[in-house]
C-alpha cells in the first residue's frame, strides 16, 4: 500500500515538473508571437476575446440574413439582389 | 576486644541469609507470575498501536500529498491547453483579422437592413393614418382580444356550475353564497379589464406626433439593437 502510494506520487511528482517545463517552452512561443503582432494580451484573454469575435460574426450574419430576407419579400426580388444593391457579397470567403 | 568482636559477628552473621531464603521465592514467584503476562500484552498492545497510528498518519500523509501533486498536474494541464489555444490564434491571425472585417460586413448589412425596413415601415405607417393610427389599430386589436378572453371563460364556467346537477341539489343558503362570489369576482375582472383598456388607451395618447424608432422597430422584429448598433 505505501510502496503503491509512494510509486505514484514519485510519478506524478516527475510529470509535474514536465508540465512545468513545457509551460515554459508554451509561454516562451507565445510571446515571441505576441511580440511580433504587438499584442499586449494574456493567453486567456486572447482565447476569450477569440471566441467572443466569432459569436458576434455568427450573431450579426444571422441577423443580417434575417433582414435581407425581409426585404426579398417585400420588394419581391432575389436575396442576393438585395446583397448587390448593398455592394456586399451575400458569402464569405 | 579483637577477640570478642569476632566472635560476637559470626552468631548475628548466620540468621540474615536465612530471611533473605525464605522471603525471595513467594516474592519473585508472584511479580513474575502476574507481570510476564501483562508486560507482554502491554508491550504488543502498545508497539501495535504505535504501529498503527504511524502508519495510518503517514498514509494520510502520502494521501495528501499524491492528491496535490494531481492537483497541479490538472492546473498545468489546463494553463498548457489554454497557452496553446492562444498560440494557434496568433499563427492564425490572419484569420483574425478576416473575422473582424466580417464582423464589420455583417454589421453594415444589418445597419443597412434595418435602416431600409425603418424608411419602408414609416412608408406603411403614414399610409394607414399615421403612428398615432397604428399604435390606436393595435390597442384596439388588444381589446377585442381582452374582452374575448373574459366574456368567454368566465361566464361559461359560471353558467356551467349553475347548470349542473350538483349545485342544484346543494341548499338555498349555499347556492346564493356561490351566486355572491361568482359576481364578485366578475366585478373583480370588470375591474381590471377597464384598467388595462384605460391604460392601453393611455399608451395611444403618448403616440401622438411620434414616429416609429429603430429601437422599437429592432424590438419588433425580434433583432438584438445592441449587437447592430454598438458603434
Amino acid at each position: 500500500m505505501s510502496t503503491t502510494v509512494r510509486s505514484s506520487i514519485n510519478k506524478k511528482q516527475a510529470e509535474v515538473e514536465q508540465l512545468k517545463a513545457a509551460r515554459d517552452t508554451l509561454l516562451q512561443e507565445f510571446q515571441k508571437l505576441s511580440a511580433e503582432l504587438s499584442i499586449q494580451s494574456q493567453p486567456k484573454d486572447v482565447v476569450s476575446l477569440h471566441i467572443q469575435r466569432l459569436k458576434e460574426y455568427n450573431e450579426l450574419r444571422d441577423t443580417g440574413l434575417r433582414l435581407t430576407q425581409l426585404i426579398a419579400d417585400e420588394k419581391r426580388c432575389k436575396v442576393k439582389e438585395v446583397f448587390e444593391e448593398m455592394g456586399y457579397d451575400m458569402i464569405d470567403y | 576486644m579483637d577477640s570478642n568482636t569476632p566472635s560476637k559477628s559470626s552468631p548475628s552473621c548466620t540468621p540474615i541469609p536465612r530471611k533473605k531464603s525464605v522471603f525471595r521465592p513467594p516474592v519473585k514467584s508472584s511479580q513474575q507470575t502476574p507481570s510476564t503476562p501483562n508486560t507482554l500484552v502491554k508491550t504488543s498492545v502498545n508497539k501495535a498501536e504505535k504501529g498503527s497510528i504511524e502508519d495510518r498518519k503517514l498514509a494520510n500523509e502520502l494521501k495528501l500529498l499524491n492528491n496535490e501533486y494531481a492537483r497541479q498536474i490538472h492546473s498545468y494541464k489546463m494553463e498548457n491547453n489554454q497557452i496553446e489555444q492562444a498560440t494557434k490564434v496568433l499563427k492564425n491571425y490572419e484569420q483574425e483579422l478576416k473575422v473582424m472585417k466580417l464582423i464589420d460586413k455583417w454589421r453594415s448589412i444589418s445597419q443597412g437592413g434595418m435602416s431600409y425596413l425603418l424608411n419602408s415601415t414609416m412608408l406603411k405607417i403614414n399610409r394607414i393614418g399615421g403612428y398615432e393610427e397604428l399604435k390606436r389599430k393595435e390597442m384596439e386589436a388588444e381589446k377585442r382580444k381582452i374582452e374575448y378572453q373574459m366574456d368567454n371563460s368566465l361566464q361559461d364556467e359560471m353558467d356551467n356550475v349553475l347548470e349542473s346537477e350538483e349545485f342544484q341539489m346543494l341548499p338555498e343558503e349555499d347556492q346564493e353564497e356561490y351566486k355572491k362570489r361568482m359576481e364578485d369576482k366578475m366585478e373583480e375582472m370588470e375591474v381590471w379589464k377597464e384598467r388595462k383598456l384605460s391604460k392601453l388607451e393611455e399608451q395611444v395618447k403618448l403616440s401622438a406626433n411620434q414616429e416609429m424608432t429603430m429601437q422599437e422597430l429592432a424590438e419588433r422584429l425580434k433583432v438584438d439593437y445592441k449587437l447592430v448598433f454598438s458603434e
